[in-house]
């Protein structure tokens, strides 16, 4: 298929909250291999959307900030509707390398899997804090104790679906525990997952962004009260 | 009766008005409404007659009235917290279903294409959503 050729079916989904600074480079990089880009605003309170529209056609914007799960799920069913074969979600702030959706989506187009999940720890990082390195072994753990998946990076926002993945999931945790129920829907799904090592970059900026240790504590909490209220 | 009965009692009345009037205009569930009248006639003859705390307190093991009406009022209130919460959530899940609506339907128009759009999606993605009931 042609499409496979140009990667003109395949949709990169960036969900963004006041990424204004970095959103216009991020999305021309991505482009320049991806055409079809899908910024979702989160209800920035900066350029972020004015940005996004100037890089990419394909902007949505939350009209109240829901979180970059909620973000997330948008994005997809968006793309979803817009004809996607493969869905793949990526940082807006820089963390992530363009290079690497190659291979995130490699197994996806071989039939080999319906959903690739990045790991930095196949991979390699750059400049990775101690406190944060802790933290995300600690996801690890957990993800292995509660969702039974046997992940080496459990909290790793470069994803990618198949379009037949993309539609099974459903995002309901808005917030940061989107992450440990998207674990759980692919588990439960049934469908054939991989991981693939991705490089990270932590920049100044990006740090700057990211969720502090103790935040983690209340993803946990509210990934456990979404569990046992369903 | 002391002026605490008293302020007790006007305050238990009221509720007891107000409930009584909600239930009969169907404001709120019958079962509901019956509930919590039953609920303020109960604290209305506690208030009156404190001593019937004690006795109830005594024939459950517990040593004084006051005690009694105490522990009742922190498992009510944990409990009523746990489903105030549990509220919330759902709440929360049925605003982002509309933001996300609203950002899909302009999308649709400044954008287009895609299949699915317009009024009829949004039954669809709204109904997910348990339905309202009549006291919400």
């Amino acid at each position: 298929m042609s499409a496979e050729l140009d990667n003109s079916d395949v949709f990169i989904v960036i969900p963004a909250y006041n990424e204004g600074p970095a959103i216009s480079d991020v999305v021309r990089d991505v482009r320049v291999g991806y055409p079809n880009v899908v910024v979702v605003d989160d209800g920035s309170q900066d350029e972020t959307y004015e940005r996004a529209r100037a890089a990419t056609p394909f902007v949505l914007r939350h009209s109240l900030n829901r979180g970059q799960g909620a973000a997330i799920q948008t994005g997809i069913e968006f793309a979803l509707r817009q004809g996607a074969q493969i869905i793949v979600t990526f940082d807006a702030d820089g963390q992530h390398r363009v290079e690497d959706i190659a291979v995130m989506i490699a197994p996806i187009r071989a039939g080999a899997c319906e959903i690739t999940l990045g790991s930095r720890f196949l991979g390699s990082v750059e400049n990775l804090p101690l406190t944060r390195r802790l933290t995300l072994r600690l996801a690890v753990w957990f993800t292995r104790l509660v969702n039974g998946m046997p992940l080496t990076d459990a909290h790793n926002g470069f994803r990618a679906f198949s379009r037949k993945a993309a539609a099974h999931i459903q995002i309901t945790l808005d917030r940061m525990a989107h992450a440990s129920e998207l674990i759980d829907q692919i588990r439960r799904s049934g469908l054939a997952w991989r991981e693939a090592p991705v490089r990270i970059r932590y920049t100044d900026y990006s740090l700057s962004k990211g969720q502090s240790s103790t935040a983690a504590l209340r993803i946990v909490f509210h990934y456990l009260v979404g569990r046992v209220s369903r | 009766m002391n002026v605490f009965q008293w302020v007790l009692v006007i305050v238990f009345a009221t509720l007891l008005l107000a409930s009584g009037r909600a239930t009969l205009r169907g404001t709120i569930h019958r079962a509901q409404g019956v509930l919590w009248s039953l609920l303020w006639l109960v604290a209305i003859m506690a208030s009156i007659y404190p001593n019937l705390t004690s006795r109830v307190a005594r024939q459950v093991g517990i040593d004084r009235g006051a005690s009694l009406v105490l522990y009742c009022v922190a498992v009510a209130g944990m409990v009523g917290f746990w489903m105030i919460y549990i509220r919330l959530r759902r709440v929360r899940r049925e605003v982002t279903l509309l933001v996300r609506h609203i950002a899909l339907l302009e999308a649709d128009r400044e954008i287009g294409g895609g299949a699915q759009s317009g009024a009829a999606a949004l039954h669809g993605k709204l109904g997910g959503a348990r339905p309202a009931k009549a006291d919400e």
